[in-house]
């Protein structure tokens, strides 16, 4: 995979990321659940700051950012608070391993960029359901 | 709130990150300071715990995952039985994630530091076991910046790939022993 190509699909996974977070973040109360609610337009912010960033990179490099889809499929239900935060483990995890695959693909400033996203996405799925692990972003290792 | 591998808390100097050696492939030198920082940090670990037993059962998930950094590294690192040595070999270092440590090595929370160890040295160990917990957190967030930096050196992508993943791990180890009441699904 070209470094061009990597970042392409970091971004459509930023793309995917921005929009499933206005859906969870419209189905948390504010109010009843204050913590998850902060955390996911903290996560919401971030990931649409890293989708722009990433746009920037594309352009950069003498590419065409990809499209947005118009809408996406949700990673998980959304019916109970649980359910949203385990929706949103889930996204960060999936982040996590674009993001590992951009640190293979990629060198120097994009990788330095991929590299401090990688241990953000870790870090932020504790914040969630998600749990420690051994080796984020690279799945099929022990642990 | 979360923040893990923070600027401003390394507690003592890690390896040297990059040192051009004649004669060895610079990833495995990489892999082999990395492999030193890792081995510190398990070695760490089992000394607060001998210490500190009763913070065992919270300490378990550190070393297993420090273990399973160790082990993978060790692989990488030409004739690394002990993983304290420089790096000698040429060879490429191979940890392209088809490696895979024996299931009974990481199958069990082992907490101590190698077996050839005498025992661990618990004289730099904090006397609270709070104080220690901090004092592991403080190290965590010094691996995680220094696991990045090998990452960012490294030729090969897909070691990079490994050592920014066990930067990430150690940047969530930061953040759960730097944060008693954090953990998984906490503070909806």
């Amino acid at each position: 995979m070209t470094a061009v190509s990597s970042l392409q699909r970091t971004l459509a996974g930023e793309y995917a990321a921005v929009y499933c977070y206005g859906v969870i973040g419209g189905r948390v109360s504010a109010s009843k659940h204050p913590v998850l609610a902060g955390r996911t337009a903290q996560a919401y912010a971030t990931h649409r700051a890293r989708r722009d960033q990433l746009i920037g990179m594309v352009r950069d490099a003498g590419a065409t950012p990809v499209a947005s889809a118009v809408s996406y499929e949700l990673p998980g239900q959304t019916g109970t608070t649980e359910e949203l935060a385990a929706t949103a483990t889930e996204l960060e995890l999936r982040c996590a391993r674009l993001y590992a695959d951009m640190v293979e693909n990629t060198s120097l400033v994009h990788r330095q960029w991929a590299i401090d996203a990688l241990a953000d996405a870790a870090v932020r799925q504790l914040g969630f359901t998600g749990a420690a692990s051994a080796f984020p972003g690279v799945p099929g290792l022990p642990y | 709130m979360l923040s893990g591998c923070t600027i401003g808390s390394r507690p003592e100097p890690l390896p040297p990150v990059h040192e051009p050696t004649p004669g060895v492939d610079p990833d495995v030198v990489v892999a082999s300071h990395t492999l030193a920082a890792e081995q510190a940090m398990l070695d760490r670990v089992g000394a607060v715990i001998a210490r500190h037993p009763g913070l065992q059962p919270r300490l378990s998930t550190v070393a297993v995952v420090h273990q399973a950094h160790v082990q993978l590294l060790t692989r990488a690192v030409p004739g690394s039985a002990s993983p304290s040595g420089t790096a000698t070999g040429t060879a490429s270092p191979s940890p392209t994630g088809t490696a895979s440590p024996s299931s009974s090595g990481s199958a069990s929370p082992t907490t101590g530091p190698s077996s050839a160890s005498p025992g661990p040295d618990t004289t730099e160990v904090p006397r609270k076991p709070a104080d220690a917990v901090r004092w592991l957190a403080d190290h965590e967030n010094a691996l995680c910046l220094f696991d990045k930096q090998q990452a960012f050196t490294a030729r090969s992508g897909a070691f990079a790939r490994l050592l920014a993943s066990m930067a990430a791990a150690a940047a969530q180890q930061a953040v759960l022993l730097g944060s008693p009441a954090h953990g998984p699904g906490g503070g909806r």
